[in-house]
Parts: structure tokens; C-alpha cells; sequence
């Protein structure tokens, strides 16, 4: 284990009091902001910070006159809390953030809230996945029971207008139990993650073209890489030297699971060749496949489930996960870092995390730092730790409680 | 199959973890469970690698030895057949290995470098069988088909159990009927992970289950040893891939037990029969 000095110094934004209830977060840079998307079982808020100012503003749409309640994709997976901005002479910044409230799609450009997108096409479910690239937008929604629709993309290059664009076709599956959990474009290509609950992740891709993309669709990976419904979903797509990373696993496990789940770290080549990185061994059509780092499920660890974040800084990949909690024992977590994609060291967490002896929840890459969410232990008895307290001054009430964020920063 | 490579020896089915010694082994077949054919797998092993036949003389003479030997371990009588067949490796695959966790702990205890290959089957592969087996249609509720689906879980999690609690590869699961269908895929891996021969010719040989000195029936005194229907049809058979969705099965449907029902399909998807 080696300390990591190009992660210091780190600041703590804000420390929440009370045990939190945060179950998803996102979050995004956008001018000279930073936003924030939290779910809790109240639902789900958005708030910004300005740097520079102290406190975070709870952010709401205007303008939907006619908000309808969509029915979210029921029981296996929830839509991820998703931001995406749009370059091009006025930068916008988009969210999928809104949908509790009716809206399905919202977005602001640099004035003071966020705005319905009334021309998104109606009839399907949830948002549930956006990218942006190259002043395009776009924007995966939910199958939909009822018109048995199965999980599509949709796009736009004018995204705040009428001209949404869709796929001819959709490969992804049954609307029931499918739905697009991510998208990435990598050497001209759109990558689409599906997350299964009957077979287990798919990776598809095809080609971008003037129009949107290509109706040549291609599966990369499916079955859940040979793990069937042990990979359900992915946890978070990155590209990295030159290479797809993926971390794949199953959310919503509890310590009654008997027999834990661990995430996995996968890789995939331009030429659709995939490994394990750090898995379990198994048989699978591509061939045998070993993990390629020696490291089994969970980093070593089944009880490794959560991801908490997987991303990349200067010349090194980080994976972050946290095992399920053990009654009466500290909270688990761990930091691993890579300069090759196969051989993984552990990493000491910062010295303020560790005092402050929180349950991390997220670590996002939002470019010159990385935003580090936890939540309060029960007494937040580490409210006095050694955090610089220079920080923007704690208010926290536009947060959920208990939320802690960090900036770490390079 | 596997016991045909060269460099691998297929034993019939011994059913020897279900004891520590070859007396309470006996009294497990005999007394306990009334199935003294259980035995016949190991009398006929002994027969053919003391004798190289299997004779009812030569099996006379293997019980004989066995009970010359009643304090014997199953560890003891492990190692003197794989001294017999050294340099081979055994391939032991007798059903009740993996009928408890007990009996898995003391496989591993028995052999710790061993090899762990977890053949899979459909939850209601057992059922369909059963379901064409009856020459009467099954009765309305599905209650009949409640047993064999908690054998198919009670064994799949004793075995997933045991399999978490192993060194990351030295168990592997693959579904048995896609062994069976896309031998040509699967038999290469197999001998990788294994690390041994993965020439065409080894490949080949692994395709002949019927060439095993145990693929037909034995002598009056040891007739069994085996799959019956293996024994008495001794060749490859190619299952059906084609399974219906588990949401879509209609033997499932019938099941009230929804919890059941749901532990299966968990576990079933986990395994890929979705």
C-alpha cells in the first residue's frame, strides 16, 4: 500500500450531520458550478454550488405547464441520476434529474434553473441514460409494458427543439427487464451498456454517422461476460489508454445475500476482444478467461459489491469499491490504482477520510479534482477531523442529510 | 468424457464422500440407504486396475479386498488408485458428491489440489424427464414437481457454498448441456484450465465416452457403476439448447410456491438459464 501525494491536498465542502440517506448521486461541472443530483427515499434534488460562494441552492424545472408522473422502471433497476452538456456557442447542461417531478428531460443554459424539454418525444419510459458528443445529444429511455417498446436511444443536435431521431430498431431486449444504463463514444463508435436482469449485462455498439448512428448493431459482450446475472449491470463504463474499461456487477445486494457478488473489472480492445481483469475464472464462447490482474471478485473480496467510483487521472486508472457492512466493524472500502490495466495496487486513503471514518458513497471524476460524497456515521462523532477548514463554509440544507462532500484534488 | 483424455482416468461413480472410511462407507450403501449397487463403481475399478478385467471373478476378488481393508480412509483409497493409473490424473464424478456440503468438505479435505468442475443443469431438466417418463398426465398443481426443484437447489447451493470458500479457479461451473452441445468450444478450455494435453488427438479421444473400460454394464456381482442409461446406450447425447424463458415455463407456472419458484429462477439466472 503506497500513499497517492498527487490526490492532496483534499477540502471538505460540506459535513452533513445525522446518518445520510443518499442511494445514487451525479454530479457535473457546468460554467462555474458545480451541480449535484441526489436520490433518497423523499426523491430525488438537484442543487448547485458556485465555487467561490458558500452554500448550495436546491434547484427545480420552470416551465412544465403539463407535468405528467412517468411510472419509472419498475422493480429491477432505477434510472441513474445522469448530466450531459452540450457544447456549441451557448453550452447547455442537461439532466434525465427531474423525472419524479414529471419532467422527463430537462435543461438550462447559463441563466438560473433548469427548464422542461418539451419537445422530447413522449410514450416511453424514463430517461436513463445521456451523452453528449460532438453537439449532440443523446438520450436512452426506458421499454415501456404497456406499448411494449423496448429500451431505445433517442437523439438530437438540437436538443432543446422538436428534431429528436431514433433507431430504426432496437436490439436491447425486453422492455421488462432491460435497460440502458450507459453510453460512451470510443474510435467513432457508440457504445450502449444493457443492463439484464434475466441474462446478465450486453455491451453493443455501432457506428456514429452524420445522421445520429448506424443501424448496424453489434454486441460486444453479453451474458454478463460469461457471468450471467452475477454481471447484471454495468457500474461504470471509462475509457482508458486507448482501451474500454468496465465494471460490472449487481446493485441492491444486502448482507442477506448468502453468497456476496463482487464487482468485476472488465476490458475491451478495438477488436471487441474482452478480459477479465479482476473476476472469476469461467468458460465462455470468447474462449477460457482468467483475470488478467489475479485478483478475484470484489478486488479479492466478494464483499466488495459496491462500486463507488472507476475513472482515470494523468497516467493511471482508479477503481474505488466498498464492501457490504458487518455489524459492529469499520466500514470497508478500498482504492486501487493501475499504470498498466493488469496489475492493481492498493492505495492508503487520505488522512481526512479516514478520520472523518465515513461511509463513501461516490468518488466522480469532474475533472481538475474528484468529488468524494460520504455519508455521516451514526454520532458524526468526526465532525472536528483534520479537514482544511479552509473550505466553502458547510450549509448543507439544500443537500440530504448527512451527505459529506470532498473535493480531492490533483 | 473427461476421463478419456489421455492424460486423464475416468472412474465410475464410487460414491466415497459420504464416509471417512471404507466401513462406514459400506454401512452408508448398505444399512443407511439400501443401495448396495452404489458400491458396485469401486469394486469394478478395482477389478480392472488390479486385473485389468472385469470379471465376476476379479470382482469377487476386489470385494474380498475391500474387506480386508474396512479401516481404510477414503483418502487411504484414493491415493492407492491414483498410484495405480499414475501418471494419470483421476476424474471422480459420482453424483452424491455434491448431494451435501458435508460430503464436499470432505472431498476437499480428501483431495485439496483437486480440480472442481461444476456441471450445471437446467432446474427443469429433471422435471421434463420426469414429465415424459409418466405414462399418465402429471397431477394438476405442480405438487410433484416441488421435490425436484429443492434437490436442484439444495445441491446448487451446497456446491455454490462450497465454491466460495475455494482459492479463485479451482472451481469452474459450465452448463452441462452446452458441454454436450458445443463440445468443440468448451472441451479446449477445459484441458487449458486443466493444463494438459489440448492436441486434436487428446480432444478427439475426450468425444468417445465409450471407450471407457466402464461403459457398459458390469459383471452380475457389480452390474452398475453408472448412469443406468449411460450404461446400457453408452454414447454422447447432444441436449436440447432451446430452453423457453424461466417467466415463460409452463411447469413453473403451475408451482405455488412462489418462494420456491423465485430461489430457483435467482439461482437459474445466476447459472444462465434464463
Amino acid at each position: 500500500m503506497s500513499a497517492l501525494d498527487s490526490f492532496n491536498p483534499i477540502q471538505r465542502l460540506v459535513m452533513g450531520s445525522g446518518p445520510t440517506t443518499v442511494t445514487a448521486l451525479a454530479a457535473i461541472r457546468f460554467g462555474e458550478a458545480c451541480y449535484l443530483a441526489t436520490r433518497t427515499p423523499a426523491g430525488v434534488g438537484v442543487a448547485r454550488c458556485q465555487w467561490g460562494e458558500s452554500g448550495w441552492q436546491a434547484l427545480d424545472p420552470i416551465g412544465g405547464e403539463t407535468l405528467t408522473l412517468i411510472e419509472l422502471v419498475g422493480g429491477t433497476f432505477l434510472p441513474t441520476l445522469a448530466f450531459a452538456m452540450v457544447e456549441g456557442s451557448i453550452p447547455r447542461l442537461f439532466t434525465n434529474a427531474f423525472q419524479e417531478s414529471g419532467v422527463t428531460l430537462a435543461w438550462m443554459d447559463m441563466d438560473e434553473n433548469f427548464r422542461p424539454v418539451t419537445g422530447f418525444p413522449q410514450g416511453y419510459g424514463p430517461v436513463t441514460a445521456l451523452l453528449a458528443h460532438e453537439h449532440r445529444l443523446f438520450a436512452a429511455v426506458a421499454g415501456d409494458t404497456v406499448s411494449g417498446n423496448a429500451p431505445t436511444l433517442w437523439w438530437s443536435e438540437d436538443p432543446v427543439g422538436e428534431g429528436w431521431r431514433t433507431m430504426a430498431e432496437s436490439p436491447f431486449g425486453d422492455p421488462t427487464d432491460a435497460m440502458i444504463s450507459h453510453l460512451i463514444v470510443w474510435r467513432g463508435q457508440l457504445y450502449v451498456a444493457i443492463a439484464n436482469a434475466e441474462r446478465g449485462l450486453q455491451l453493443w455498439r455501432t457506428g456514429l454517422t452524420p445522421e445520429g448512428v448506424s443501424d448496424d448493431w453489434h454486441c460486444v459482450l453479453r451474458d454478463g461476460a460469461g457471468r450471467y446475472t452475477g454481471n447484471r449491470e454495468l457500474l461504470a463504463l471509462t475509457v482508458w489508454d486507448d482501451q474500454l474499461y468496465l465494471a460490472a456487477g449487481r446493485t441492491g445486494q444486502t448482507v442477506a445475500n448468502a453468497r456476496p457478488l463482487g464487482v468485476e473489472l472488465l476490458r475491451v480492445d478495438r477488436d471487441d476482444r474482452w478480459e477479465i481483469l479482476a473476476g472469476g475464472v469461467r468458460f465462455t464462447p470468447e474462449g477460457l478467461k482468467a483475470p488478467l490482474a489475479a485478483i478475484g471478485p470484489g478486488f479479492g473480496d466478494p464483499a466488495h459489491v459496491n462500486l463507488l467510483g472507476c475513472f482515470s487521472r494523468r497516467d493511471a486508472l482508479y477503481v474505488a469499491t466498498s464492501a457490504l457492512p458487518e455489524v459492529g466493524e469499520p466500514v470497508r472500502q478500498q482504492l486501487w490504482v493501475s499504470h498498466d490495466g493488469e496489475r492493481f495496487d492498493l492505495l492508503e486513503w487520505p488522512g481526512p477520510l479516514v478520520e472523518a471514518a465515513q461511509s463513501l458513497l461516490t468518488l466522480i471524476d469532474l475533472g481538475d479534482f474528484v468529488l468524494v460524497s460520504a455519508g455521516a456515521m451514526e454520532s458524526d462523532g468526526a465532525s472536528s477531523s483534520a479537514a482544511d477548514s479552509s473550505a466553502a463554509a458547510p450549509d448543507a440544507n439544500s443537500l440530504p442529510p448527512g451527505l459529506t462532500l470532498w473535493r480531492w484534488s490533483l | 468424457m473427461l476421463g478419456q483424455h489421455p492424460q486423464l482416468y475416468g472412474l465410475p461413480e464410487l460414491h466415497l464422500f459420504v464416509a471417512d472410511t471404507l466401513a462406514q462407507w459400506h454401512d452408508d450403501h448398505t444399512r443407511c440407504q439400501n443401495r448396495p449397487q452404489a458400491m458396485h463403481g469401486l469394486v469394478r475399478a478395482l477389478a480392472q486396475l488390479h486385473e485389468g478385467e472385469q470379471s465376476e471373478a476379479s470382482v469377487r476378488r476386489a470385494w474380498s479386498w475391500l474387506a480386508d481393508r474396512r479401516e481404510w480412509s477414503i483418502a487411504r483409497i484414493f491415493e492407492h488408485l491414483a498410484a495405480a493409473v499414475a501418471p494419470r490424473i483421476l476424474v471422480e464424478k459420482s453424483s452424491t458428491s455434491a448431494a451435501q456440503w458435508d460430503f464436499l468438505i470432505r472431498a476437499y479435505q480428501t483431495l485439496p489440489q483437486a480440480n472442481f468442475l461444476h456441471l450445471t443443469t437446467h432446474p427443469l431438466a429433471v422435471a421434463h424427464a420426469l414429465l415424459e417418463q409418466r405414462e399418465a398426465p402429471p397431477p394438476e398443481g405442480g405438487g410433484w414437481l416441488q421435490q425436484p426443484l429443492k434437490a436442484w437447489l439444495h445441491r446448487h447451493n451446497a456446491i455454490l457454498d462450497f465454491v466460495s470458500v475455494l482459492p479463485e479457479g479451482q472451481c469452474v461451473s459450465l452448463q452441462g448441456e452446452r458441454l454436450l452441445a458445443e463440445d468443440a468450444c468448451y472441451l479446449p478450455q477445459i484441458v487449458q484450465w486443466l493444463g494438459i494435453r489440448e492436441d486434436a488427438e487428446a480432444l478427439e479421444a475426450m468425444r468417445h465416452p465409450e471407450q471407457s473400460p466402464y461403459a457398459k454394464s458390469g459383471p452380475v456381482n457389480a452390474r452398475w457403476g453408472d448412469d443406468r442409461k449411460f450404461l446400457l446406450s453408452p454414447t454422447l447425447r447432444r441436449p436440447e439448447l432451446s430452453w423457453p424463458p424461466l417467466r415463460d415455463d409452463p411447469l413453473l407456472a403451475q408451482i405455488a410456491d412462489s418462494e420456491l419458484v423465485g430461489a430457483v429462477s435467482e439461482l437459474a439466472r445466476q447459472m444462465g438459464y434464463g
